[in-house]
């Protein structure tokens, strides 16, 4: 948590857009934990007259599953082919794809996966081979921060757009994982433990890259298994909603996941899955660059 | 496995360059041409370092050669998990993470040197500088020391200038594996996260003022814009500002890179280096750290004057001081931060250290042990050999040397 003002967009953006009373006396439930970031959403959220339920909420951030029939209004946060399931029932806004929260993910999924990795291990990444599985916005993020401190990136990609991207970003590519990497970061894709290398550490950065596995707690946070040092059993060190990344990125997430909510509330999206306008981007986006820094923060707290 | 227990050996199965150090001559390891640490046997070895489970693995690597091991380390810089682990494996600790009272502190280290050593290493000079002063007692069996840090060796240059270092001391610091491996991929890699890890900062576009850049200077520096920091540093060497400059940092005096800086680091290993002037010029909400560092790098004495009064605790290892309406947030008590907040080094970079400072060891006890009073330079080739071996560990080949570049250099 940044322990001085974890969450200036929630709590100045967000706050003030929903002061118009879209929300007063609606039933929204959040998905996923409650703690860091989203205990602020959660606040912000109820302190603007909206209900905090867990059961037939009306409006909802997801991800939730089809059951949650009844639902008058999801915000997404992957991508809209995930939303696409619940378009037919209601209007969906898919943050997945918008530009500010590929740009957190650009950001920050890097800094937080290696930082993650590092403070787990106590490892050095310095002159590692290193193995990032799929190369989207958090596989190019990671392969930056790996390779930044020193590691050698190996990407493992067989979709020839995002082989591409990675070739020309400087890296080794190749379509499938060889023997030689000590460390795997599965990313955009997924890998079964058997394919991968005997005694290599291994993270997932998403959900649902890795098969939970069981074994023996080498570490806290890391279980060995199968002859392999898995960084939290295979749980995911990121998810699509925000979790693991900087307070001041999940900021940047949850007060987008806010503000589509909002248009929901607002009565006016159709049944379909809709993007947030552009205009609405730009507003998260110039909000986060004014409070980017500790400087920025100073002049109005003065 | 207790906690402890568990972490030294994950440090052990990964601390490949001490392990080929510690094996006889026969080995297959390339590099590994020594006759191991045969020298050490039955010697009794103090260990003053930072208690985490590298130095742990040193303690226990030393005992296997046959050595009586003792381990000491100061409050701020023991785990005690691993103290217990390590005590619990035979070796004798003077180390206690709650002993920080001064007479606690002392009694602790002069538990050490009552263990009546005939080789020390040493971290920061502490127990050397013990012995000299009040223990010249421990000089009667004391035969030849290490020293491990910058910090350290620089004190024990002072003294060894003025004729008044009664033993042999090794400067392993002065090694190039230690330079490279440790001071600054090491420290600055794992200073960086410290600081991330304790205050949850995204380091994308912040802005980090980084005082010194000597090798702790540079790898802070370095690990900070490649996690998405502008860097401004300041020197006051006109050389190292050059590199600083074209190393495509910024450059420039502390007091003006402080105005904008949202998180200040100082890495100088000199005392007083973040005055007050310095704190006054921090924006609200700055975080300050000290990467490597000597005790009062950052004055907090006339910051806690300033401040009028205790600060505000925010989280483990982060306090906040109110200094002109703004808030300042000091990492670690202004302590070495990854020592203090995190678990120190990276293995890797702790494995070449303790190899080096294992053949320090050797060598004092063996060729090395006609060495006249002063301060030494690690032996080149056994430096070298730590470097062959962490290449090795890598999969890394060097290029053969050819007879026209033997010839080339020997003619030189």
């Amino acid at each position: 948590m940044d322990p001085i003002d974890p969450c200036p967009l929630l709590d100045g953006l967000l706050r003030e857009t929903l002061a118009d009373g879209a929300l007063a006396g609606r039933r929204v439930a959040l998905a996923g934990e409650l703690d860091g970031p989203r205990a602020t959403l959660a606040a912000v959220l109820a302190d603007a007259g909206a209900e905090l339920v867990e059961e037939r909420p009306e409006l909802a951030i997801g991800p939730f599953a089809r059951e949650q029939y009844g639902l008058r209004g999801l915000v997404e946060p992957g991508t809209v082919m995930g939303a696409v399931a619940h378009a037919l029932d209601a209007p969906v806004v898919a943050i997945g794809c918008s530009p500010v929260a590929r740009l957190v993910f650009s950001a920050a999924a890097g800094p937080a996966v290696v930082q993650a990795l590092l403070r787990l291990t106590n490892l050095s990444l310095a002159g590692r081979c290193v193995a990032v599985l799929g190369y989207g916005d958090v596989g190019a993020s990671v392969a930056r921060s790996v390779r930044a401190l020193g590691g050698h990136v190996h990407v493992v990609e067989e979709e020839p757009l995002c082989a591409l991207a990675a070739a020309l970003d400087g890296h080794r590519v190749s379509e499938e994982l060889g023997p030689d990497a000590e460390i795997v970061i599965a990313c955009e894709r997924a890998a079964a433990i058997a394919e991968l290398p005997a005694g290599a550490l291994v993270a997932s950065a998403l959900p649902g890259r890795l098969p939970p596995v069981l074994g023996v707690v080498a570490r806290d946070g890391i279980v060995h298994a199968a002859g392999r040092d898995v960084l939290g059993g295979g749980s995911a060190l990121l998810s699509p909603a925000g979790d693991g990344l900087a307070p001041e990125a999940a900021d940047a997430l949850l007060t987008l996941q806010g503000m589509a909510l909002h248009r929901l509330a607002s009565g006016e999206l159709e049944t379909g899955v809709h993007r947030l306008p552009h205009e609405l981007e730009e507003s998260v986006a110039q909000a986060w660059l004014e409070r980017r820094t500790a400087g920025a923060r100073t002049s109005e707290r003065l | 496995m207790s906690g402890g227990a568990a972490r030294i050996a994950w440090a052990r199965a990964r601390m490949p360059v001490l392990a080929a150090v510690a094996s006889p001559g026969g080995s297959a390891a390339p590099g590994a041409d020594g006759d191991g640490l045969s020298t050490l046997a039955d010697r009794r070895i103090a260990i003053s370092l930072p208690l985490d489970p590298t130095t742990a693995v040193l303690a226990l690597t030393l005992r296997d050669a046959g050595a009586q091991v003792a381990v000491h380390a100061p409050a701020a810089e023991t785990d005690d998990a691993v103290a217990d682990a390590l005590a619990h494996a035979g070796i004798a600790v003077f180390a206690r993470s709650d002993a920080t009272a001064p007479a606690a502190a002392v009694a602790l280290l002069d538990g050490l040197l009552d263990t009546r050593p005939d080789l020390l290493v040493d971290d920061g000079a502490h127990a050397l500088r013990r012995v000299h002063d009040v223990r010249r007692d421990v000089l009667a069996t004391l035969r030849g020391g290490s020293e491990q840090t910058t910090s350290g060796v620089r004190p024990l240059r002072e003294l060894a200038a003025a004729g008044e270092l009664a033993i042999p001391v090794l400067a392993v610091d002065d090694a190039r594996t230690k330079r490279i491996a440790d001071n600054g991929h090491g420290t600055g890699q794992s200073c960086v996260a410290a600081v991330l890890d304790v205050s949850g900062i995204l380091l994308g576009g912040k802005a980090v003022a980084v005082a010194g850049y000597g090798p702790v200077g540079r790898g802070v520096a370095r690990h900070a814009a490649a996690l998405g920091a502008r860097v401004t540093v300041s020197e006051i060497d006109p050389h190292r500002a050059l590199e600083a400059l074209l190393d495509g940092h910024a450059v420039a005096p502390l007091a003006r890179a402080a105005q904008t800086a949202d998180l200040l680091f100082s890495a100088t290993g000199i005392a007083r280096t973040v005055r007050l002037d310095v704190l006054r010029a921090l924006p609200d909400g700055a975080l300050v750290a000290v990467a490597g560092g000597v005790a009062g790098e950052v004055d907090v004495g006339a910051l806690r004057a300033a401040a009028g009064g205790s600060p505000q605790p925010l989280a483990r290892d982060l306090d906040a001081y109110r200094l002109d309406g703004r808030r300042l947030l000091l990492v670690a008590g202004g302590e070495c931060v990854n020592v203090a907040a995190a678990e120190g080094n990276p293995i890797e970079a702790m494995d070449c250290s303790l190899a080096l400072q294992a053949l320090a060891l050797a060598h004092l006890a063996g060729d090395g042990a006609g060495l006249a009073p002063g301060l030494h330079p690690l032996p080149a080739e056994l430096d070298a050999r730590v470097a062959r071996l962490r290449l090795a560990a890598a999969g890394a080949e060097l290029e053969p040397r050819s007879a026209t570049e033997r010839m080339a250099r020997d003619w030189r």
